[in-house]
């Protein structure tokens, strides 16, 4: 396991998702541009986005644009600033290699990189693996809610 | 988030080009009552008659505006698009359905064809000789913003231009009686993510929790809005017709709304 550098309390801090919501464990990496966090939470049983006692591959999004938000969390903290609500408007080239992910045993990892920022939209694109194999990735457009 | 329009074009009872929608939108023509205004007879002229024959009164609507707006554009076999209607074909709805109410449920090949939600988007990929990226949603009231959204999130995303097309017909049928429009809107905007020395308006989109929604002096025109989910534009199109620097705000979902700053280029 990769150490990290802001744990679960932290980053429950930097964004607006609360409770069992908060998907993302760790984050191991970040910079102006990108950032590389960890998660365990696909093997909760009480994970909530789980239906029909699965979490399908397609949460994924959901990890990636957490990832997402807890970067525009850590940029807008920079500069003396809290994130506000955000909104997912729109998911682009979407690939998903698997169907589910709550049997996969080990961490999963999940980068986002940011295509463009501005005061009122970000757009990324992410990527998430379990064993260095790929299982998902995907462009995600968030605006912000003012 | 900004996009640049290149070309508008619309439709909307008594009402078949983007001049006299300016001319209503501005006060220059008295913009009358809706059950009085002449439906125009639409027929797209990029589809070819064999294939137009095949096509409803929907997707001819669509395929109008979109013809409209991509008049001058050099290049539309590799132009993306964004189609947008809250219902869909309400027409091939009741045909398919009543088919099947009958004896070895007669359902027509070319109305089962026609059923899909991007029934439009394929006839305009064969008009257009296109195999560029096309996606059909339905937004509910919200088509419109939600539409938007989509190719602005889209052509940004994709550095390429893209044609949005938002367009909802009224059902002829008993199915007017559930959930439809009273009468026919479409708008089809072509725009860009930087500008060009075509670009006629840059929009600035923001998304907002609290704010009010814009409506329509003209009571005419503010009915046509609040009947027809394409015709939830109306405002944005106000705007544009005054060519003056001017904002307004439309529904999107779950109690958001969204802001559109409109600056004319030239």
């Amino acid at each position: 396991m990769n150490e990290s550098i802001l744990n679960k309390d932290e980053i429950r801090q930097l964004i607006p998702h609360a409770g069992d919501m908060c998907l993302i464990d760790a984050v191991n990496n970040f910079n102006a541009t990108e950032i590389s966090c960890q998660t365990n939470t696909h093997k909760l049983i009480d994970n909530p986005l789980r239906h029909n006692d699965t979490l399908a591959a397609v949460n994924l999004i959901e990890y990636g644009a957490q990832c997402m938000a807890i970067h525009g969390g850590l940029q807008a903290r920079e500069r003396g600033e809290s994130l506000g609500q955000g909104y997912l408007v729109s998911v682009r080239n979407v690939i998903l290699n698997i169907e589910r992910i709550d049997e996969l045993e080990n961490n999963i990892h999940i980068t986002a990189s940011q295509i463009m920022a501005n005061a009122g939209s970000m757009m990324y694109e992410f990527s998430a693996s379990h064993n260095d194999s790929a299982l998902a990735q995907g462009r995600v457009t968030v605006m912000r809610v003012v | 988030m900004e996009m640049y329009l290149q070309k508008i074009a619309c439709f909307a009872p008594g009402i078949d080009d983007w001049q006299t929608m300016c001319s209503a939108l501005t006060g220059k023509i008295n913009y009358g009552e809706l059950a009085a205004q002449q439906i125009s007879k639409i027929v797209p002229q990029i589809l070819p008659a064999n294939e137009r024959r095949r096509t409803t009164s929907l997707i001819k609507l669509a395929l109008h505006v979109g013809e409209q707006a991509t008049v001058e554009w050099p290049d539309g076999a590799q132009l993306a698009s964004v189609f947008s209607s809250s219902d869909g074909d309400h027409d091939i709805l009741n045909k398919s359905t009543h088919a099947l109410t009958l004896p070895g449920r007669p359902v027509s090949p070319t109305n089962f064809h026609n059923s899909v939600h991007n029934a439009p988007a394929g006839y305009w990929a064969i008009a257009a000789k296109s195999q560029a990226f096309s996606t059909s949603l339905s937004v509910g009231d919200a088509s419109f913003s939600g539409g938007l959204i989509e190719a602005a999130t889209f052509s940004q995303c994709e550095r390429q231009p893209v044609l949005f097309i938002a367009y909802e017909y009224p059902a002829q049928s008993v199915l007017q009686t559930v959930r439809t429009c009273q009468y026919p809107f479409a708008v089809a905007m072509l725009m860009t993510p930087v500008v060009s020395n075509q670009s006629q308006t840059k929009f600035e989109i923001s998304m907002h929790s609290e704010k009010q929604l814009s409506a329509m002096d003209n009571e005419n025109l503010e009915a046509l809005r609040k009947d027809n989910p394409a015709a939830r534009s109306l405002p944005l199109l106000a705007c544009l017709a005054h060519k003056t620097v001017d904002s307004c705000t439309l529904e999107y979902v779950n109690n958001t709304r969204i802001t559109l700053k409109v600056t004319p280029c030239q």
